[in-house]
């Protein structure tokens, strides 16, 4: 079988035969080299070298970062009523810029809305800033409203604000919080760290319509501040509050505090201080509305020091509550200096002197012992050391060492002068009265447990001062108008010269601290109102009857029986409301 | 064996587009979950906000200061005198 001539093989081609010129295929492969060349170059340059901007660039068509705003904590009482919520509020602002393009109707409308002057309006838009804040904090269904508006260059942002529901009624106890929701003073900013939420964020992935269709990754989760529980009882509260108030008023005074401690527990049930401010509303503001007093002033305390004096006394065994002293018909002389006493007698037992407030008789009880010891035990009681609670700006007090008191300061310390304090280091030296004889931690937050007490002096010597102390309110005592109906209640008075300039002058700082119901002490209550200026001043008749009103409602609000039989025309009220 | 191995490969191929529809159709039930949960959230953010504006209202509804005023000017109660009040001892 023959086939086609062998000669003729797969790879003849006419064409080939021509013998193109070598170099034509040279070029044309040098041609497709460099053309690879540059596609790899450049692959390699948008993949390797480009790559972050160009995914950057692509995931800002979709990816989002949300922030996830957190909240922060509310503050209740004691029974849970809130007293500091926060909640959402608008911010409106502007990109000066954009917000050009508005038009004079545009602007007039928005400043209708904003409750603004619309040349004040202008005057912000018109500002060479790249950001300006129209108006913070507007509620939400403003905010709505404007938005609607859809105008260029007007933006809003989510923010929180923080209210108080009670008003000033309890401003210095809570304090307040910045626009940037941080706490500034009082608890606010005590337990700020507590209250204060931290915002999360995430990256989503949003659809054309800007919803949100993936989560890719949670960045920091939120965390909502916690909630804090003060030991304050709002009803308390608001009786210390009226009470401070018409005292006040009545009295024209120029300051005054009262601190209601729960002596089981050592909590601050309430705490108030005139003048005050309203926390909602902080557009006149002034320093004297701002002061925490008690926290925050010190004075000299006056005479509320001498029941101090008497349970040194007693607790050394050199004195008993009988024991008399010579009080020299009213004065003393005592190292150069006169001693006065307001209502002068010849002798005086301890205990007459407590209930006729001597300032001789405690004097001579101080100058019994050396400054070391004296110094020793108002230094346990806690004068002169800051409590520490956290609250912002407290006062420490002074109590000077004893090697630099010379024999008449140590006579004048004894009835509370030439040594200052704050009211709630009063309040709480008071416990040791009130708890036979220990001292409690104050809490400003509820305790469930209450603390381990710190011995200052023995069962007994308290039980006796608290009963001398229950004289000053009976008939004979300097503070009978700090009798509560139903009640037993100790307490003493103190009326104290203020210093202006290092010299005593005729201003003073009326107080009173008491304790009740004196057969199982539940509270300690003091009040302090500085330079009473109506006709009275003593403490006796000035915060006396302060505290009387704080310490019936008080006792009542807690639900405490009364330890005392009433007295017999409270008795026929009692028998005609029961016939009817 | 031709056939058998045209048979594997069309399965494989069948296999692999509707594994693939799977991907689609699950992916996008997935949005449309994550957008219902979105949603639920946002209401839920809103009643959450609601809830404190009602507490707030409730606050300042009780305020003492108010409830005083109403009782004494409304009502004309006035707080009962240490008389009028009596104690009842509970035994346990």
């Amino acid at each position: 079988m023959s086939r086609a001539p062998k000669a003729v093989t797969f790879n003849h081609n006419p064409l080939l035969q021509r013998l193109l010129p070598q170099w034509r295929a040279r070029v044309v492969l040098l041609v497709l080299l460099v053309g690879m060349g540059v596609l790899v170059g450049r692959s390699i340059y948008l993949q390797g070298v480009h790559n972050e901007f160009l995914q950057a660039k692509g995931e800002m068509r979709y990816a989002r970062v949300l922030e996830v705003p957190a909240t922060r904590g509310k503050i209740a009482d004691r029974n849970g009523n809130l007293l500091a919520v926060s909640t959402p509020v608008n911010s409106i602002w502007a990109i000066p810029s954009d917000a050009r393009q508005i038009t004079p109707g545009q602007a007039r409308q928005l400043a209708q809305l904003l409750g603004m002057n619309v040349r004040e309006l202008n005057a912000r838009i018109a500002a060479g800033r790249d950001f300006v804040f129209l108006k913070r904090q507007v509620p939400p269904e403003l905010a709505q409203k404007v938005a609607a508006l859809n105008l260029p260059g007007i933006h809003q942002q989510n923010e929180y604000r923080r209210y108080y529901p009670s008003g000033e009624v309890m401003s210095h106890m809570l304090g307040f919080t910045s626009v940037e929701d941080r706490g500034q003073e009082g608890i606010e900013l005590t337990f700020e760290r507590m209250l204060a939420g931290q915002a999360g964020s995430r990256r989503v992935i949003k659809d054309r319509r800007g919803q949100v269709v993936e989560d890719v990754e949670s960045i920091r989760p939120p965390r909502d501040g916690a909630d804090v529980t003060l030991a304050m009882d709002a009803k308390i509260q608001y009786l210390a509050y009226t009470a401070l108030n018409e005292a006040m008023r009545q009295h024209r005074a120029k300051a005054g505090s009262i601190v209601v401690l729960d002596a089981h527990t050592g909590e601050v049930l309430a705490l108030v201080n005139a003048p005050t401010f309203n926390p909602n509303d902080r557009s006149h503001l002034t320093g004297a509305q701002l002061r925490n007093r008690v926290f925050t002033d010190t004075f000299e305390p006056g005479s509320i020091m001498k029941p101090f004096v008497a349970a040194m006394a007693l607790e050394s065994g050199k004195f008993r509550a009988s024991t008399a002293i010579d009080t020299s018909s009213g004065h003393f002389n005592f190292a150069g200096h006169t001693i006065h006493d307001t209502h002068p007698y010849r002798t005086l037992t301890v205990a007459e002197v407590i209930q006729k407030s001597s300032n001789i008789g405690a004097a001579k009880m101080a100058l019994e012992f050396k400054p070391e010891q004296m110094w020793a035990f108002y230094d346990r009681l806690g004068f002169g050391a800051p409590l520490e609670l956290g609250f912002p700006g407290e006062a420490r007090g002074n109590l000077r060492p004893a090697r630099e008191w010379k024999p008449i300061e140590q006579a004048t310390m004894s009835y509370g002068h030439g040594v200052s304090v704050t009211l709630i280091q009063i309040a709480r030296a008071y416990l040791a009265f009130a708890r036979d004889g220990e001292l409690l931690p104050l809490s400003l937050t509820r305790v469930d447990e209450p603390p381990q007490g710190v011995r200052v002096f023995s069962p007994r010597v308290a039980r006796e001062v608290r009963q001398m102390m229950e004289t000053v309110v009976n008939p004979g005592g300097t503070a009978t108008r700090a009798q509560v109906a139903g009640y037993r209640v100790a307490g003493k008075t103190g009326t104290a010269n203020k210093i202006e300039g290092g010299r005593y002058v005729n201003k003073y700082v009326s107080s009173f601290v008491g304790i009740a119901p004196v057969s199982n002490p539940r509270l300690v209550v003091a009040v302090s109102i500085d330079e009473p200026s109506a006709d009275q001043h003593f403490g006796g008749t000035v915060a006396a009857p302060v505290f009387a009103r704080v310490a019936e409602g008080a006792l009542r609000a807690l639900g405490i029986a009364p330890d005392a039989p009433l007295a017999p025309l409270q008795l026929t009220a009692m028998a005609h409301g029961g016939e009817q | 064996m031709i056939r058998a191995d045209a048979f594997l490969v069309a399965l494989f191929i069948v296999l692999a587009a509707s594994s693939a529809l799977g991907v689609i159709s699950s992916q996008h039930e997935a949005r449309k979950l994550r957008n219902a949960l979105e949603h639920e959230q946002n209401r839920a953010q809103g009643l959450d906000v609601e809830w404190g504006r009602l507490q707030l209202e409730q606050s300042t509804l009780i305020a003492h200061r108010r409830v005083e005023g109403i009782a004494h000017d409304r009502l004309g109660m006035t707080p009962p005198r240490a008389g009028q009040i009596l104690v009842l001892e509970a035994t346990p």
